[in-house]
């Protein structure tokens, strides 16, 4: 019994020592932006929250500005919001201005780990943050574009922030993120942008590299034959990268399916297009000795390694079979 | 007649003490007996009848008594402390010379027939259960147990209560080293009275355990039957309709006598469902606590926005809210168990309802606090053993302290307490935690998951030398 009581005392005692904090005592952050602009750094703060009316709840988002001459001055600057403990854990999206991940990479992305335990997406913006974040303050709304941009287009993906940093880390791969922009009230993919070459792929660019890269099961496309325009809609797209016969063969099989009628004349033009999209992609990327995708990469280190070449890299031919099949009825 | 006025003396001439001189031939007798304990009725019709037809003379009046009055358990007194004794046993005494009489049992009914168990429902068993009475109880036994090998020692407990405390094994299963210890443990006891099980049982229960019961009450007498079978020991007290098992281990508590009267199937997932219910109990208040002071991060945003936008009008800490919540659930069950049945569920419909949930309308607790604490509650009534409920009511308080001041780590912290207390307590020196440590591959089969009855052929080598229960057909 004494020994419990002293265990008691002792719990007491030690109650001081943890970071407590109440849920309703707390500003929940969502999302935020991080900008630099006219020798500060802007820090936007969705704050997220809950309101009970009558029998049901309300979501409302509201966001906060804040600014530091430094990173840290600026989070520094917003750990109390509408006297309320700012709560970090939660965030779901970060947007970072492109620019400011292009030169000061190392400084942004150990902030952030030291910051934060969670970040689902990353994502770089070529536009202002600041209009992202007036426009678009739910995280929810970020990711539904994602989602919708990676089935209909391919030219993004959800990539988690410990993802990013893993390829950062790794000094054999090329980190990279997707990068956004807003037009008029609509957000756009920019393409991809690895920020560690300062060097980015547009849109087209960025679907051929998804695609390779596994990353794309289905996307939306159009395309003209014969004056006539098709809307066709490409699925269980698969993609295979071999090393075979000192070449590294592609094949990509999927199915074409479309609301209009269409002949297998339409699937060979898109397969032309999809052909040369790639072969443009990959010659440019070589030309350029520029990171192609992290599986075609894999391949040229492992052949590198076996012929103990270092120029062997961007040299080795590669052949691409495209194989689509017109959507049985 | 001076035993008579030493009997008096020493009862304080009690008013329910009836003493009354018969001359018969010349002889003089007395009847003595409680007026309350001993049945006026049978003695009038059994014994003072029956007198009255008897001739004999001074030479041969023990003799004639002994045998021609209608008693089995007869007995002749020659000492003064033996008739207090008697007396107060229901016996009528007839005291016929100086420190010797024949003890005729005569015992009162004072029994309420034989109940249901109520505290331990039975869905698919016998319905019967213990009474006050020693000779019942150990009847509603040893009609399930038809064997010559199911033995009985009594001894006399209590200073002044002289309570008839019963041990009951079965010789050549249950080990005799456990018979011996319980003997010596029950003939220690020094006490002015034992007015229930509850009292012997402190006494059984290993010193240095603390949180877990380690002696299991009964008022089933198919369970107390069940637990002679597997080599364990019954101690039924008189005057209590509970019997205690010992040794049972932390399994016990999960299992119930339904258990094997049902499919095995189904009992597993019942015992899966208990054992969620034990972690439920303890620890769900305790992962609130945390979750909405400090890991916040470990719960999903959306949930976390209800848990926030619930406590926005709540002015306390979530401790305070859960303490407030689970002290007001005690006292209303508390008062639910005293309170007389006249007063029907004036009282649950009073605390349950209308203060529930006036305290969310007052803003003093969050609706998700009343879930929590309900599923909490609820839980640990999935449990017979009012000291099992206790023990997780004791952890689930401990364990949101714990969370208040470190978190999921407190709890953590706390789990291995609860972790540490189990593998430390012992049951009549027998590790509590068995089958799962030491793992005892036989019985695993009844454990949490159970296997068909015919397959559970075994018993628990902790507790008997004697482990076949059978063979296959």
């Amino acid at each position: 019994m004494k020994k419990l009581l002293l265990f008691a005392i002792l719990l007491f005692f030690c109650g001081g020592c943890t970071p407590y904090q109440e849920v309703n005592k707390m500003a929940i952050v969502d999302m935020i932006g991080i900008s630099y602009q006219d020798n500060n750094y802007h820090l936007y703060l969705s704050v997220t929250s809950k309101s009970k009316a009558d029998d049901s709840t309300k979501s409302n988002h509201k966001l906060y500005h804040v600014t530091g001459k430094s990173l840290g001055e600026a989070f520094s600057n917003a750990n109390y919001l509408d006297q309320k403990k700012t709560f970090y854990k939660q965030i779901a999206t970060v947007i970072i201005d492109e620019d400011i991940v292009i030169s000061q990479d190392k400084m942004i992305f150990s902030f952030l780990k030291n910051k934060f335990s969670q970040i689902n997406y990353l994502l770089l913006a070529s536009s202002s943050v600041d209009s992202i974040m007036d426009t678009f303050s739910n995280h929810q709304q970020i990711e539904q574009f994602i989602k919708e941009e990676q089935i209909q287009k391919g030219t993004i993906a959800p990539m988690t922030f410990d993802e990013v940093y893993a390829k950062y880390l790794d000094k054999e791969q090329d980190a990279y993120l997707f990068s956004i922009h807003i037009k008029g009230k609509h957000l756009v993919t920019d393409g991809i942008c690895l920020f560690g070459k300062k060097d980015k792929l547009d849109s087209k660019e960025a679907m051929v590299f998804q695609l390779l890269n596994h990353q794309v099961e289905r996307l939306n496309t159009s395309i003209s034959y014969h004056h006539k325009t098709y809307a066709l809609a490409l699925k269980n797209l698969k993609v295979s990268n071999v090393y075979q016969d000192n070449k590294i063969k592609v094949k990509i099989i999927g199915v074409v399916s479309s609301d209009d009628t269409f002949q297998e004349e339409v699937i060979d033009t898109l397969k032309e297009i999809l052909k040369q999209d790639i072969y443009t992609f990959i010659t440019k990327r070589q030309k350029d000795k520029q990171l192609m995708t992290p599986y075609l990469n894999m391949i040229y280190l492992k052949e590198r390694n076996r012929r103990k070449a270092l120029d062997i890299f961007y040299q080795i031919p590669i052949d691409i079979q495209i194989d689509f099949r017109k959507e049985s009825a | 007649m001076k035993t008579i006025e030493d009997i008096k003396a020493a009862f304080g001439n009690s008013s329910d003490l009836i003493v009354r001189e018969f001359f018969i031939n010349d002889i003089t007798i007395t009847l003595v007996q409680s007026e309350v304990l001993a049945s006026s009725e049978f003695i009038n019709q059994f014994i003072l009848k029956k007198l009255t037809t008897l001739s004999f003379h001074q030479q041969n009046v023990e003799e004639i008594l002994f045998n021609f009055l209608p008693d089995n358990t007869m007995s002749v007194l020659t000492s003064i402390s033996e008739m207090y004794d008697y007396i107060c046993k229901g016996f009528a005494l007839l005291v016929y010379e100086e420190n010797k009489a024949i003890a005729i049992e005569a015992k009162a009914n004072l029994d309420r027939g034989i109940p249901i168990a109520d505290n331990e429902t039975s869905i698919r068993g016998s319905k019967d259960g213990f009474n006050e009475n020693f000779n019942t109880n150990v009847g509603l036994i040893r009609r399930r147990i038809r064997s010559e090998n199911c033995h009985l020692d009594s001894l006399y407990l209590g200073k002044e209560t002289r309570t008839k405390t019963g041990i009951m094994y079965i010789k050549g299963i249950t080990e005799e080293k456990n018979i011996q210890k319980v003997k010596k443990t029950l003939e220690k006891i020094n006490i002015d009275g034992i007015l229930d099980s509850g009292y012997v049982k402190a006494y059984l229960e290993d010193k240095d355990n603390f949180f877990f019961p380690s002696i299991l009450s009964t008022e089933r007498p198919d369970k107390a039957a069940q637990a002679l079978l597997e080599g364990k020991i019954v101690i039924v007290v008189d005057n209590s309709p509970y019997v205690l098992i010992t040794p049972t281990f932390f399994i016990d508590y999960l299992h119930t006598t339904d258990d094997y009267y049902q499919r095995s199937f189904n009992i597993s997932f019942i015992r899966l469902i208990r054992f969620l219910a034990f972690l439920t109990a303890i620890f769900v208040p305790a992962i609130y606590i945390a979750c909405t002071t400090h890991n916040k991060d470990a719960i999903p945003l959306n949930l976390l926005l209800d848990f926030s936008a619930q406590r926005q009008s709540v002015p306390f800490s979530a401790l305070i809210e859960a303490l407030f919540m689970s002290i007001s659930f005690e006292i209303l069950r508390e008062s639910d168990i005293r309170k007389p049945a006249s007063m029907g569920s004036a009282v649950s419909i009073l605390g349950g309802l209308i203060l529930g949930d006036a305290a969310v309308s007052a803003g003093i607790i969050s609706p998700i606090m009343i879930i929590v604490i309900s599923i909490s509650a609820i839980s640990g009534m999935a449990f017979s053993s009012v000291e099992m409920v206790s023990t997780l009511r004791i952890f689930r308080f401990m364990m949101m302290f714990l969370a208040m001041f470190f978190g999921i780590f407190g709890i953590y912290a706390g789990m291995m307490i609860v972790l540490a207390s189990l593998t430390t307590t012992k049951t009549l020196s027998l590790p509590y935690l068995a089958p799962f440590s030491p793992f005892i591959k036989n019985e695993i089969g009844d454990s949490i998951i159970k296997t068909k009855n015919k397959k559970v052929r075994k018993r628990n080598p902790l507790l008997t030398k004697n482990i076949i229960r059978g063979k296959d057909i």
